[in-house]
């Protein structure tokens, strides 16, 4: 495998931008309405590159996991605009015979209920190579044999005897492992992994993520992982990509997200962690609720609930605005013409961080 | 400003700014039911289907009146009986040359009665059947429940056949037909009421109940009744369209109700012998009339199952 | 696994012996018997009557007639020895063990009080015709439910999926007897292309299931098929058409079922073809419920089968069935029902076989 790795690397060089999502809409025309599930995502991811996609339940993060692979159903579902370049290529205009040759081999995606992603009337073993011998040139054998390799990769002793057994016989975690080595067996250039320990018990959470750390290393793949955990973003990831509303509201690397928000959702969100610095105070939230998908707010979506606010956030929406390099922010503090509040929104910061 | 940034105290927070005309709407559980059942094409479609043939049986033998004892004579008599025409419109019967419409028209109240009827009183056989077996469980649930499995092992249109037979011998009326479908069809209803009442014993949101208090009569009456009305009605509905094609059979075959009062069965046991003389409306209309009642009533049925379907999301 | 099979295998005989019971009690309940065929001949003194119902045993008292039909009771036995055989045994015990010879347990079902030939005999004749026809039929819709009903699913709400749901409903709506006669009217009668009733050609073909016609199929299998096709073809459309509803909505709503489900999306994730996830993942769970069901429809079969035979004079046990009840031969009637019920019964045990065969999930213990 790292053969493979290093030929990809050589080709493509490291670093380059594997995928870019620009300003990506995907909406849902259901009876009430269309529900503007994903409303302007923009995010890139280099080659190897890992990044975390953030935010509440309801934000759009998993449909826009799910446009990535275009497993979102027209109708209801329609792609109402953006791009979707992967290695160059629009993912949008790809014809079905494309698309399904991605799907699997270059993107390969790991879904968060491991007890209802499996088919319970095959066995695990066969699910696995199936994948394999839709995307790799070997026989029958040839795919039980990386079938095996992959097992052994994920840390399933026994795969011999594991493979022949059906989804129901196996627990949470060994369930993950299998969805993960469906996923890492055909060499996939990005994994996705849509919050894959949120279904799994908090020991197995931790083996999980660092199984899908270790994995991503050693291939050399680059991983999107979808979560509203933002412990887990500080340990496994470089980038971090914060959703509100269907809308990217603030991109940059961990440490600049973490530690220096320029959008008051984000900071919002990390004041929230309940944690030692702030025992014996008052549990803070951020006030109000997310907006009715029905009935958005005019402007800023997140204008409502922020304690910065003033009129120019409820008369227009912001784009993401450009920080610096890598680093976007969709929030009129971080406006030119606006550096006066802005000044006041750091110097608000609470003392002792995070 | 500042202070809000931080940790909450009450006395400094803000009322939450509007969410932008949010309207809450709270509808019962019926009210929810009825928008959807309006929306269901189908449905609507059966149940005018349904409403107007139960209009004509309701109205149509007042206008179409139909005495078995004072049968006129026929200025032309052709034994085979004559086609459709102005003064027939569904043509003639053979033999007595009876006006096919009045018999379709009286046979239409008749088998929607005895339909309506016979289902209903299935239903509540049935539910207090089921309610019992669900409710007390334990041998008495085994006990009848074994009883309604033997029951449904036997294919209980030959029942009804051999009874109704024995019973009526070809006279009967029609209210011994209806008890004999009624006292024969509650079993699926049983089995339905059985089941969901056991599944509400064990429903979360019974123990969620139960812990904030709430008392066991409040949650057989706010509860479990509601849940379980939902498929009363629509196995009620749907066995209405199924006794009326039972009865339909049996009267045919003789053993039902007595042709001196028509039901869409009896009218057409008279007319196999006449088929091969070339009379094909006198098995035509009657059979007609039974594909509409029946096929609004299986409209209307799929569309209440869909509306009352708690699990429906929208 | 076989000891699954065992138990439900033994479990099946409570069910048996409370459906005996209850077609008895029903019979039972109705009133008259089958003295009644004589009430409308006058020339039947009440004394011939007497003698025909002691004759029959109809005069005992109703357990003691019950004991009898079923086997348990020794028609020969006084008083309590009424249970022992005349070996010396236990009248229940299967007679090669020397347990007596009378009743359903041991295979006696009677008499026909209107032909006196065993009622055993009379259903093995009718058995055949009426497998026939309903086996075949049932072949037919499923596959047709099959098809129409992933079609369906597949293109849910769509055109073909209305067209096929509104065709169901109307089918479903026919009554089978009505749907029978017109039928005929249309193919026999006036366009005169398909016998219009019986299961043979009387004038060309010996009477089904004698040995001369099975002298005549060896000889001539091409012609009996073709005769026999012929004869099948309307009542075959008849049960096919109105029974396909319900297969066809059920296999509809569990391929919808099945392919909402995650796994299906995670297959799709993989690159699986379409066609790939409909037949290999989506089907094949839908696949388990529609088993079941069609194992629960086997009564409606026969109920359906009933009329079919009546309309086209089909020789089977549905036919058989109708002129017992007009002749008032109870033997027979009860013959008929009780071995439908076993037979339902034993359709039910090898549904849930064949579902626990098929289902990986579900262990045998």
């Amino acid at each position: 495998m790292t053969e493979a790795v290093a030929a990809r690397e050589r080709r493509a060089g490291v670093g380059d931008v594997l995928l870019d999502v620009r300003d990506l809409r995907t909406y849902f025309h259901v009876m009430d309405g269309t529900v503007k599930a994903v409303d302007g995502v923009s995010f890139s991811i280099r080659r190897g590159g890992r990044l975390a996609l953030v935010g509440e339940s309801g934000s759009g993060k998993s449909v826009t996991a799910l446009s990535i692979m275009r497993l979102i159903e027209t109708p209801p579902g329609e792609f109402a605009g953006g791009e979707i370049l992967f290695d160059g290529v629009d993912i949008l205009k790809l014809d079905s015979h494309a698309i399904r040759k991605i799907r699997g081999g270059e993107i390969a995606m790991i879904f968060q209920e491991p007890m209802t992603s499996l088919n319970p009337v095959m066995t695990v073993g066969d699910q696995i190579t199936e994948a394999v011998l839709l995307h790799q040139k070997v026989n029958h054998k040839g795919a039980e044999e990386i079938t095996l390799t992959a097992l052994k990769d994920v840390g399933v002793a026994d795969p011999k005897r594991r493979m022949k057994q059906y989804p129901h016989e196996l627990s949470g975690g060994m369930r993950q492992r299998i969805m993960i080595a469906m996923a890492l067996s055909c060499n996939p250039q990005l994994i996705i992994a849509d919050e894959p320990t949120t279904a799994l018990d908090v020991t197995i959470q931790r083996q999980i993520l660092e199984l899908i750390k270790s994995i991503q290393e050693r291939t050399g793949a680059a991983l999107l992982l979808i979560t509203h955990d933002l412990g887990v973003v500080a340990e496994t990831v470089d980038d971090v990509a914060v959703m509100y509303a269907g809308r990217v509201v603030e991109t940059g690397t961990v440490e600049n997200v973490l530690l220096n928000p320029r959008m008051p959702y984000t900071r919002g969100l990390l004041e929230s962690i309940p944690s030692q610095a702030k025992r014996g105070q008052r549990l803070s939230a951020i006030r109000g609720t997310v907006p009715n998908p029905f009935r958005m707010p005019p402007g800023c979506k997140f204008e409502p609930r922020c304690p910065y606010a003033w009129d120019t956030c409820s008369e227009s929406e912001p784009d993401l605005i450009q920080i610096g390099e890598d680093r976007t922010a969709r929030c009129w503090l971080n406006d030119q013409r606006f550096r006066s509040r802005l000044n006041d929104y750091v110097a608000s910061r609470p003392g002792g961080g995070e | 400003m500042a202070d809000i940034i931080g940790p909450a105290r009450i006395e400094n927070i803000e009322p939450p700014k509007p969410d932008y005309d949010v309207q809450l709407e709270s509808l019962n559980q019926w009210q929810i039911a009825w928008r959807r059942f309006k929306r269901h094409r189908m449905a609507i479609i059966g149940s005018t289907m349904f409403l107007t043939m139960v209009a004509i049986g309701l109205v149509g033998p007042f206008v179409f009146q139909y005495d078995p004892n004072n049968i006129p004579v026929p200025d032309v008599k052709v034994n085979a009986g004559r086609p459709p025409s102005l003064a027939h419109l569904f043509g003639e019967t053979g033999r007595l040359q009876l006006d096919v419409l009045t018999l379709v028209i009286n046979g239409i109240r008749m088998s929607l009665l005895i339909g309506v009827i016979a289902s209903a009183l299935g239903a509540i056989i049935g539910t207090i059947v089921g309610g019992i077996a669900g409710y007390f469980g334990g041998w008495t649930d085994t006990i009848l429940m074994r009883i309604v499995d033997a029951l449904l092992s036997l294919p209980l249109l030959f029942v009804i056949l051999a009874f109704s037979q024995f019973v009526g011998q070809g006279t009967g009326s029609w209210l011994t037909i209806t008890i004999i479908f009624g006292l024969f069809g509650w079993l699926g209803i049983a089995r339905l009421v059985r089941a969901v009442i056991l599944s509400l014993r064990e429903a979360d949101y019974v123990d969620a109940a139960r812990a904030a208090g709430v008392g066991d009569a409040r949650i057989i009456f706010r509860h479990l009744v509601p849940n379980s009305l939902s498929p009363i009605i629509v196995a009620t509905t749907l066995g209405v369209a199924g006794v009326i094609i039972g009865e339909a059979f049996v009267s045919f075959l003789g053993f039902g109700v007595d042709p001196s009062t028509p039901t869409l069965g009896n009218i057409l046991s008279g007319s196999l012998e006449f088929i091969n003389q070339g009379n094909w409306w006198w098995a035509f209309f009657p059979g007609a009339a039974i594909v509409i009642i029946v096929l609004g009533i299986n409209f209307m049925g799929d569309g209440l199952r869909d509306a009352l379907d708690p699990r429906a999301r929208i | 696994m076989s000891r699954y099979i065992i138990r439900r295998l033994i479990g099946t005989i409570p069910t048996l012996f409370i459906v005996s019971l209850l077609i008895y009690a029903i019979m039972q309940a109705a009133p008259g018997g089958p003295e009644q065929k004589f009430d409308q001949n006058p020339k039947i003194t009440p004394e011939q009557i007497a003698a025909f119902r002691h004759s029959w045993g109809l005069d005992q008292p109703i357990p003691v007639q019950y004991c009898r039909w079923v086997g348990l009771c020794n028609p020969d036995g006084q008083g309590l020895g009424v249970f022992i055989s005349n070996n010396g045994l236990p009248n229940f015990l299967p007679s090669f063990l020397g347990g007596g010879t009378n009743g359903v347990l041991h295979g006696d079902l009677g008499y026909s009080s209107t032909s006196g030939s065993t009622v055993i005999s009379l259903i093995a004749q009718r058995v055949l015709p009426t497998a026939i026809l309903a086996g075949i039929s049932l072949l037919v819709w499923i596959l047709l439910a099959l098809a129409t009903g992933i079609l369906a699913a597949v293109r849910q709400y769509g055109k073909a999926d209305t067209a096929i749901t509104v065709f169901n409903y109307v089918g479903f709506s026919f009554p089978t007897f009505w749907l029978g006669l017109m039928l005929i009217l249309i193919f026999s009668q006036d366009l005169k292309i398909l016998p219009a009733s019986g299961m043979w050609n009387a004038r060309t073909v010996p009477i089904f299931g004698s040995t001369e016609y099975w002298t005549f199929f060896g000889k001539n299998p091409g012609g009996a098929l073709l005769d026999l096709g012929s004869h099948l073809i309307l009542p075959v459309v008849t049960l096919v058409f109105v029974n396909i509803a319900g297969d066809s909505r059920f296999v509809r709503a569990a391929m919808i079922d099945s392919l909402n489900q995650d796994f299906v999306r995670t297959a799709r994730a993989k690159g699986v073809p379409e066609r790939t996830v409909i037949f290999r993942h989506a089907l094949r769970n839908a696949l388990l419920p529609v088993v079941t069901n069609v194992a629960i429809e086997l009564p409606f079969l026969f109920a359906g089968a009933i009329a079919t035979e009546t309309i086209f004079s089909w020789p089977g046990m549905g036919l058989a069935y109708i002129t017992a009840v007009r002749t008032y031969d109870y033997p027979v009637l009860m013959g008929i029902l009780v071995i439908t019920a076993i037979f339902v019964v034993i359709a039910n045990l090898l549904a849930d076989i064949l579902y626990a065969v098929v289902d990986p999930r579900i262990s045998y213990g």
